[in-house]
Order: C-alpha cells, then sequence, then structure tokens
C-alpha cells in the first residue's frame, strides 16, 4: 500500500520509468492503479537509436510488472518521510504476525 | 544470387546485440548457409548443362523437399513472427476489428481480424487462418501512434515480452543455441493498423481494460487471494467491500478525493496509514526520532 500511496502522490511530475527490457522512458505520470500500471504523457525514449520505433508515441499505458525502475524528481520526495513510512509499516506487519 | 551487399540483416536486432558474443556466431552462420548455397547451385548449374535430366530432378526435388531454404536466408525478416495455427476465439470477446493490418517492426504480415478478449491479444490473418496470440502479461506496454512521419499510417503500437509471449521468431533459428540464455532483448514491436482509424482508441482502451483484469498472477504482490500472511497486509485492499476496485486510477483530477479523506474508499487503518504518510505533513517531525 505503500508504494501505491506514494506513487498517488507523483500524480502530474515528471518521471522515467525504466523497464525489465532496458527500455526508458520519460514522460508525465498520468495515473498510476493498485498493480502500478501506469499512464505516461508526453513520453521521450532515453535511447531513441535502439528503439527508434518508441519516437513516434507520445502517450502509452505500461504494465506494472515489467518495470524495473521509477526514477524520481528528486525534490518531490521526503526521503525521511519515506524511510519513516517503510519502518512503520515492517513494524506493523511485523506486529500482525 | 543476391551479392553480399543487399543480405538483409535486421537492423534493431543487429544494434542491439552488438556487444554480445553473439554478433560473430550470428554472421558465421549466415555466412556457412549462404556457401552451402553457393555449392549447391554450382551443381546444380553443372548438371543442368550437362542435360542430365535425372539429376537436375533430384535437385529440383532436394531444393521442393528443403522448402527452398535459400527464401528464408535471403529474406529472413519478411516473416520474423511466425504465424501458427490459431483458433478463433468465442468467449470474452471484448472488441473484435475485421480489416486490421498487423505489422512486425515494419513488415506486413499481412490482414486480417484482432479479436482483444477477456485473456489476450489475438490476431488472425484473413489469408491462411494463421495468427498469434499474446497474453496480457507478456504485453509490456502499449500505445497509439500518430506520427505518420515515423511510420505511414496511425496505428496502435504494442511492445511484447518475448520469452513471455511464446511467439517465436523466423531470425532464432539462424542463431545457435547459446543465444538462448541471453538476457532480455528489447521486446518484439508488433503494429495493429486499422483500415478505420476510428477504432483506435477503442483497440487501445480494450487491451487496456485486459491489462487490469489481468494482473501478475505469480507475483505475491499482486495476489488477490493468497492465503499466507501477503493477505493480512492488503487486506484492507479487498476489492469488493472497501478497497479500490479494480480499474480504479489515480489522475490528477481525482487525486484530490484520495488524499483528502471522506471520498476515500479505504478503512480506517489504510486512512490513517495515508494520512500519517501525506496527509500531516506537520507532524513528520514528532514522528521522527
Amino acid at each position: 500500500m505503500l508504494f501505491f500511496s506514494f506513487f498517488k502522490s507523483l500524480v502530474g511530475k515528471d518521471v522515467v520509468i525504466e523497464l525489465k527490457n532496458d527500455l526508458s522512458i520519460c514522460g508525465t505520470l498520468h495515473s498510476v492503479d493498485q498493480y502500478l500500471n501506469m499512464k505516461l504523457t508526453d513520453i521521450t525514449v532515453s535511447d531513441p537509436e535502439r528503439f527508434p520505433h518508441m519516437v513516434s508515441v507520445k502517450n502509452c499505458f505500461i504494465r506494472g510488472s515489467v518495470v524495473r525502475y521509477v526514477q524520481l524528481p528528486s525534490d518531490q520526495v521526503d526521503t525521511q518521510l519515506l524511510a519513516d513510512s517503510c519502518r512503520k509499516e515492517l513494524a506493523d506487519s511485523k506486529a500482525k504476525q | 544470387m543476391h551479392s553480399m551487399s543487399t543480405l538483409p540483416l535486421p537492423k534493431t536486432l543487429y544494434s542491439s546485440v552488438s556487444h554480445h558474443r553473439r554478433t560473430p556466431s550470428f554472421l558465421t552462420v549466415r555466412w556457412l548457409q549462404l556457401i552451402k548455397l553457393f555449392g549447391f547451385f554450382e551443381d546444380f548449374v553443372d548438371c543442368c548443362n550437362m542435360q542430365n535430366v535425372e539429376t537436375v530432378k533430384l535437385y529440383l526435388y532436394c531444393l521442393f523437399m528443403l522448402n527452398f531454404p535459400f527464401l528464408n536466408c535471403s529474406f529472413p525478416e519478411i516473416k520474423m513472427v511466425i504465424l501458427k495455427e490459431v483458433s478463433q476465439p468465442t468467449e470474452g470477446i471484448k472488441l473484435a476489428a475485421e480489416n486490421v493490418q498487423a505489422f512486425y517492426k515494419t513488415d506486413s504480415l499481412g490482414n486480417g481480424t484482432l479479436y482483444i478478449t477477456d485473456s489476450a491479444v489475438t490476431w488472425i490473418s484473413r489469408a491462411d487462418s494463421k495468427g498469434f496470440s499474446v497474453a496480457y502479461p507478456a504485453i509490456v506496454l502499449h500505445a497509439i501512434s500518430t506520427d505518420v512521419t515515423v511510420f505511414p499510417s496511425e496505428h496502435v503500437f504494442v511492445m511484447v515480452d518475448q520469452r513471455k509471449s511464446g511467439l517465436e521468431l523466423a531470425a532464432a533459428e539462424l542463431e545457435d543455441e547459446e543465444s538462448d540464455d541471453d538476457e532480455e532483448g528489447p521486446g518484439l514491436e508488433i503494429r495493429f493498423v486499422p483500415d478505420n482509424k476510428d477504432c483506435l482508441p477503442d483497440i487501445y482502451h480494450q487491451i487496456l481494460k485486459g491489462q487490469e483484469e489481468n494482473p501478475e498472477e505469480d507475483d505475491p504482490m499482486y495476489d488477490d487471494d493468497g492465503e499466507d500472511e501477503e493477505e493480512e497486509e492488503y487486506g484492507e485492499m479487498d476489492q469488493s467491500e472497501d478497497g479500490m476496485p479494480p480499474g480504479q486510477w489515480i489522475t490528477a483530477d481525482n487525486i484530490d478525493q484520495f488524499q483528502g479523506g471522506d471520498g476515500m474508499q479505504m478503512t480506517e487503518e489504510g486512512l490513517a496509514t495515508m494520512k500519517r504518510i501525506f496527509g500531516n505533513r506537520e507532524h513528520h517531525d514528532d514522528s521522527m526520532e
């Protein structure tokens, strides 16, 4: 739930999504759902020579399970808060067990 | 015969693997095939000159039985995706669009019918009823492409993870077996060009729905009904009762109601977590040790 909540806070921000097949797509995060499927608008490809076919694409839908990394705008991320939330969630889930 | 300069090497494939060890073997295989072929043809021409009818017949028979391997060798990228017998889907059809051309990269696989069903995207050629089917987990991304300077017609672009899809490439048989353990390639690019381009948004949205309805099965993170502890943790997302229904997207338009409070379809606990994380930033310092 933490990741979902976190990504929700990034809607409308520019991110770079790196896929497991090495394709990196830079774009504005249009929306995200619970599976972390993402829709991007105004996309550009970091390596157009390797992925020439992606140049013509402006908006796309990305399956959540194929995402390797999401590069975040650093000024939008409160790392302290995030680390704290992670610890809290971990503690909560341990307490439940 | 084709001179070497016209031997088509698929550009993308070539450049994407140029740093791999398979490049030399890939080329060597082609060379060997060509050399064998030249030998074959020399013998063939010889026996034609000698007017040895029986031998000529034999050679022609060999060529026929070998399925004209030189055609494969010279034009491997024309049908890189091997089309197979695919039964026409009958259940759970979201959309069936006729007169849709499928392309692998820029090579047409022909005209056919595109079926978008609950479990897969299937295209079947009109000419010989062969086609291919891609299940949703293998679809990396899809998009509508409208830039006609890159591709002559507007289309739905689909990137497919080849290993998950089970699609076979004709080029694969030219390569050594050792290339199988290779890391993932850039993915197959398939384009669907409908005759009537008004269907483009419809095709896009139906694939999108299919994606939402087919989350990853083996990944505990996406497991909706797992019996282990994951269920407790994610139990608050129970879709039927108070959680997020599938297909619920958070966009800039509706994010307010999800961050604020009462429009939120979350349990108390979930809400508290959310509030703690994003709502009450002023308390943030207190909670740090």
